[in-house]
């Protein structure tokens, strides 16, 4: 096991050579000029200040490393990667390890209180869409999942606001639900109670719309999978010796569905932090899927490589604890 | 080396029935039995009929909506504008032709013709000033040259002499000429001789200059070209030995200049005439810069003849293109863009639009549509008003008064029309009255007056007089007669043209009936606003008495205050700390005594204060029983504004404008952005992007999956090894993190990037599907019976197992051009996705999302799109699914 998981990490590290490397190309290929920017942005350039920014643009280019080709500037960074410095943001000069620790939170917030939620709530769903098959209430619900499933969490995310909040709720409860940010402008002069309750009132909304596509498929997920189960022969086994049909579903059933659904967490990990980008720009949440768009518009280069780096090893993680949830789940697959 | 088994959404039990399901599908019936199964489910069916209208949605988009045309013929050939469909700017699609002038047209039909027309405006001008120059020069050139009359003069003398010289031949053929080559030409030069002595006749004959100047040329060519290069020196030579010395002179210039002529005619680049130029003495120089310049001047002439043509061909193709296609306009610009349609305006003043086409009257409405309206059901607002109307005013009128004006307007112009019509009538009646004259008359009864003498007379030549007369008589009374019918005509014409007056009278009466109970409505409303004004000025006025009350007892008020404050601060009673001082203790004891003083001498302080207090409280009654009054005084007020309010509303109504004013918001079904553009009509466009983008970018995905797959599949071992870890690679990198680096490194990217962008970024899951099938079929009989038979792999591969292995690949196909239209979307939400101009469903949502949500028509419309177009292709999707693992049900 632990050379399978050697041989995991050496793999994870080159992938993660690889997809710095590709984007690292990418964003040095992007046009506009970080450095440029950043001079004109604190001076302006007159005649006579003309060879002073000259000055500047070649010290400070020196400075990040962009005085140089692609290649060497990649191995630069890497070489500071591996000494633990992803460098400093163009944008505001502070530490990109100390944004992205600011960041970090608010998404797996979102994240993980979604996943949370999606495995609390499919799994008994879909248990019961199994158990009232073809009842009126399971067509309902599972209708109604479908047609969730269907709507882009973004476009949800504006039809709510749009439809029902704006119209509806703020008018006459003021504020209960705020649209946007994480917390209130006054969130430091509340108590500690206050502060709780108002980031709740902020993540409600966009957790429910990060929350709902995911239940939706993990629900039919299941049940399709139960079905298929279902029908096995050592089910009706099951049945024949008159157990009840709850042990039957749960005890014999979802236990062999598990793997299936370990290995969609797997799968669903890359769209849950990537799937971010589009919604916390509706919600400006401030996360690290905003704070990619953000320094992708401002060509932040180590913002970029760094929140890169973050998502990526995200994902590999997620993918490892996948593999070996699989294993832990099914005795059969072993890792050597 | 063995990595976990790969995760496949298919679940294992699959695998065992694999070939048996191989076996099926290798007939040829597997597609048709999925048909068939898919065709079973309703739910599925209603997806594909949605899905085709989609199609045929984006297909007609140009016909549905109205920006394009999807036929168009444009100089004689037929075009299909759609298939342009993705260059940048969308609405002008682009075309490659070559013209009669064979100029290439590189672009859209919207500019081109205009362009090439106003360039070659600019040729022909450019001609001109050089034609301009070159007579110029010229002028100048043959002011400084001999004048005609004196060379005409010069050739007819020289003609004269050489004709009666009969020493000419001796002097030729004596002196020089002794070879008998020469002699041999001698016919030649007899011939020659003689037509000289012809022309001189003619030349006395008819004293015709033209013919004596051609006839010395001719002669002088002749001499040069007849009788070749070499005898020509001594032949001129010759020729001008016969000449008296008293023209020698100018024969030899002549001659000289024939010579440079020839020379200068040939030479045609700049550098060999300067060459030239430089070899010669002024005098010919001028001559042959004069000749050139004549070159030039006709070359140039006949160059403006032919851009003359050419600006007469464009200006007719221009006027024709936008006769032809009214259309121009109307389909190529969008209708409901507010800048287009200001430049079509433009167009339309400088009368390249004809102003009768079915756009000029289009866009006077559009102009000033308010941007952004939300949609407005038009049935609905025109029952609110009707019903919010009538129930205030039972009486309410059926037309608005601008709409009775145009109606009265229209019968008296048709009064009018018909008394000129009357009056002209009348005035033929007097010309055709004046026509018979009396003396006719007078003729007709002496006639008449004979025939009956004639009558008496019973004889027969004077019979047949008789008849004759009696003929022309008929035919006098014939003559007279076509007038007073023609008479009688108009006169009954004028007659119904007179009842039609009347009808039309009534009508106009009907009409001012009508208008009256409008127009008295309007007068009562805007007596009740004069009244509601000079009643809110009132109340404004008896608001002002209390206010200057208040004020007055607020001013009372703070004196009391500070006379309380001042009487409280008063001690009643001296300190009783002990002070540490005596001085300080005589101190106190002095102000003691003054207060002591001052009590003795006034009233007692407390009496003072409670007056005070009686006093203050009063004033507090007084102070709030203004302020009611106040309050009662405002709601009056408001309620007189709100009545005022509702009278100018109703005032808009009655006078049509507030109609006008909405009439304009109906027109857009979805209301507009705040460009002023047509939301309907973006959406409708939109599904022809997101479909492109969907299938486009869906085919670069699986040409790329099924390829990599396949490969991985059927060779296995270190490629299979290759292309997995490829595969996880990619699926490793979040798939938007890259979208977007990649969109971010193209400014302005174009659509089709976008496509590749998504098509590169999703292939992978198609390629682990086909691996997967790939593993499992190719160690099936029918393949291992292939490979025995010694097909190349190619052939086993793409035309054996991946048939069999397409089969879920396509689901997956289906379900990832759902995922893509929902990429795509979102990249343009972000403003990464497709640029401004061309319409997405995202940019709409985006545009409503800029707006401070404000915009809520464009969120619900545009997401209303979106969810349609998922939700066909996921039902599509589940249904394929179904059909083609039958296993499931």
């Amino acid at each position: 096991v632990l050379a399978y998981l050697f041989r995991r990490f050496l793999w994870g590290i080159l992938t993660l050579f690889l997809i710095t490397f590709v984007v690292y190309s990418l964003i040095r290929k992007m046009p506009g000029d970080p450095v440029l920017m950043k001079i004109m942005g604190s001076t302006e350039s007159t005649p006579i200040q003309k060879d002073q920014t000259a000055r500047k643009y070649e010290t400070m280019s020196k400075k990040l490393g962009l005085d140089r080709n692609f290649v060497l500037g990649y191995t630069q960074w890497i070489s500071d990667v591996f000494s633990f410095d992803l460098g400093v943001s163009l944008v505001d000069g502070r530490r990109v390890t100390e944004r992205i620790k600011e960041r970090l939170f608010p998404t797996l917030w979102l994240s993980v209180t979604s996943l949370i939620l999606i495995y609390l709530l499919s799994i008994p769903m879909g248990l019961y869409a199994t158990a009232a098959n073809r009842k009126p209430s399971e067509r309902i619900l599972s209708t109604s999942l479908y047609i969730l499933y269907s709507i882009p969490s973004f476009v949800m995310a504006l039809l709510v606001m749009v439809y029902i909040i704006k119209p509806w709720i703020h008018p006459y409860f003021d504020e209960s639900f705020p649209i946007s940010g994480m917390i209130s402008d006054d969130y430091k002069k509340m108590t500690p109670w206050e502060q709780h309750w108002d980031f709740l009132k902020h993540l409600l909304l966009p957790v429910f719309c990060y929350t709902y596509g995911g239940l939706a498929y993990y629900t039919r997920f299941i049940r399709s999978n139960m079905m298929e189960v279902v029908r096995q022969d050592y089910i009706r086994t099951a049945r024949a010796k008159g157990l009840s049909e709850p042990v039957i579903l749960i005890r014999h059933g979802f236990r062999n569905t598990l793997i299936p659904l370990v290995t969609l967490l797997g799968l669903s990990l890359p769209s849950l932090v990537s799937g971010s980008i589009i919604l916390e720009n509706v919600f400006s949440w401030p996360g690290m899927g905003k704070e990619y768009f953000e320094s992708i518009n401002q060509r932040d280069y180590p913002m970029i490589m760094g929140i890169t780096l973050m998502f990526s090893v995200l994902i590999m993680v997620g993918n490892l604890l996948a593999d070996i949830l699989y294993a832990v789940v099914d005795p059969r697959v072993t890792y050597h | 080396v063995s990595s976990p088994p790969s995760p496949s959404p298919s679940p294992s039990s699959k695998v065992e029935s694999a070939q048996e399901l191989s076996s099926s599908r290798s007939k040829q019936g597997f597609w048709q039995n999925a048909w068939r199964r898919y065709r079973k489910d309703r739910v599925s069916m209603i997806g594909l009929m949605i899905l085709i209208l989609m199609f045929v949605v984006a297909l007609f988009s140009p016909l549905i909506v109205g920006t394009k045309p999807i036929l168009c013929s444009y100089q004689g050939i037929w075009y299909f504008p759609f298939l342009g469909y993705y260059h940048r700017s969308w609405e002008n699609p682009i075309f490659l032709t070559r013209d009669k002038f064979g100029d290439l047209y590189p672009g859209n039909l919207q500019n081109q013709p205009r362009l090439l027309f106003e360039k070659a405006q600019k040729e022909q001008d450019r001609l001109f000033r050089n034609v301009e120059r070159l007579q110029k020069k010229i002028k100048q050139f043959e002011e400084k040259r001999p004048s005609e009359k004196s060379s005409s003069l010069f050739l007819e003398n020289l003609l004269l002499e050489s004709g009666s010289n009969s020493t000419y031949q001796k002097n030729v053929f004596g002196k020089t000429l002794k070879s008998n080559e020469i002699l041999q030409t001698l016919d030649e030069i007899e011939r020659l001789d003689k037509e000289l002595a012809l022309l001189l006749q003619e030349r006395k004959k008819k004293q015709n200059k033209k013919t004596s100047e051609e006839t010395l040329t001719l002669l002088l060519q002749r001499i040069h070209t007849d009788f070749g290069q070499r005898y020509r020196p001594l032949l001129s030579e010759a020729f001008l030995n016969t000449l008296s010395d008293k023209y020698k002179g100018e024969a030899l210039t002549l001659l000289k200049e024939k010579q440079l002529q020839e020379i200068a005619e040939r030479l045609e680049t700049p550098e060999d005439r300067k060459t030239f130029n430089y070899l010669l003495n002024p005098e010919s120089k001028e001559f042959v810069e004069y000749l050139w310049l004549k070159k030039d001047l006709e070359k140039q002439i006949q160059l403006l003849e032919d851009s003359k043509e050419e600006v007469q061909w464009r200006q007719r193709e221009l006027s024709e293109n936008y006769k032809n296609w009214a259309i121009y306009p109307l389909f190529f610009a969008d209708p409901y863009n507010k800048i287009e349609v200001e430049k079509i305006q433009k167009m339309v003043e400088q009368g390249i639009i004809p102003k009768n086409s079915r756009f000029a009257s289009l866009k006077e409405i559009q102009v000033n549509s308010p941007p952004p309206t939300p949609p407005l059901p038009l049935g609905l607002y025109q029952y609110w008003v009707k019903t919010r109307c009538a129930f205030r005013y039972p009486q309410w009128p059926t037309h608005t008064l601008p709409e009775l004006d145009l109606k009265l307007q229209k019968e008296q112009e048709q009064i009018e029309a018909l008394k000129k019509e009357i009056q002209s009538s009348q005035e033929k009646i007097q010309s055709l009255k004046n026509r018979i004259s009396p003396e006719e008359k007078a003729k007709i009864t002496q006639l008449e007056e004979t025939l009956k003498t004639l009558e008496a007379q019973k004889d027969s030549r004077i019979r047949r007089n008789f008849k004759a007369l009696q003929q022309h008589l008929k035919t006098l009374k014939q003559q007279q007669e076509l007038p007073t019918k023609e008479i009688l005509a108009l006169e009954n014409s004028i007659l119904k043209k007179q009842s039609q007056i009347e009808i039309h009278q009534k009508n106009l009466q009907e009409v001012l009936n009508a208008k009256k109970t409008p127009q008295s409505l309007l007068d009562t409303l805007e007596e009740r606003l004069r009244q509601k004004e000079e009643k809110r000025k009132a109340v404004q006025e008896q608001l002002l008495v209390p206010q200057e009350a208040l004020r007055s007892l607020s001013e009372k008020r703070a004196n009391l205050e500070e006379r309380f404050k001042h009487l409280k601060n008063l001690p009643l009673y001296s300190p009783s700390s002990s002070s540490s001082s005596v001085t300080e203790g005589l101190t106190q004891l002095e102000k003691e005594m003054q207060h002591l003083q001052k009590q003795v001498q006034g009233r007692s302080l407390k009496e003072e204060q409670d007056s005070l207090s009686q006093e203050w409280n009063t004033l507090k009654q007084q102070i709030k029983a203004l302020e009611n009054d106040k309050e009662a005084f405002q709601k009056q007020f408001a309620l007189v504004e709100k009545e005022k309010e509702d009278l100018l509303y109703q005032k808009e109504v009655l006078t049509g404008s507030l109609f006008l004013k909405h009439q304009q918001r109906l027109q857009h079904l979805f209301g507009t952005d705040k460009y002023g553009r047509d939301v309907f009509a973006r959406i409708v466009h939109g599904t022809r992007i997101a479909l492109l983008v969907g299938f486009v970018s869906m085919g670069i995905a699986s040409l790329i999956g099924l390829f990599f797959g396949s490969i991985a599949g059927f060779f296995g071992g270190k490629t299979d090894i290759f292309i997995s870890r490829l595969i996880d690679f990619v699926m490793a990198v979040p798939s938007l993190i890259l979208i977007l680096a990649l969109m971010a490194v193209v400014q302005n990217p174009p659509i089709w990037y976008l496509m590749v962008v998504i098509g590169i970024t999703s292939w992978p899951s198609i390629a682990r599907l086909t691996r997967g099938e790939f593993l499992k079929l190719r160690n099936l009989d029918y393949v291992m019976a292939g490979k025995a038979l010694g097909f190349s792999n190619s052939r086993l591969i793409f035309r054996h197992i991946l048939p069999n292995a397409l089969a879920p690949v396509i689901v997956n196909i289906t379900f990832g051009i759902a995922s893509a239209i929902l990429t795509e979307s979102g990249l343009s939400f972000l403003g990464f996705g497709v640029q401004e101009p061309v319409p997405s469903w995202g940019s709409i949502l985006s545009l409503g999302f800029q707006s401070g949500l404000n915009d809520y028509w464009l969120i619900g419309s545009a997401s209303f799109a979106i969810f349609t177009a998922i939700v066909t292709y996921n039902i599509v999707g589940d249904g394929l699914q179904e059909a083609l693992d039958p296993r499931l049900k």
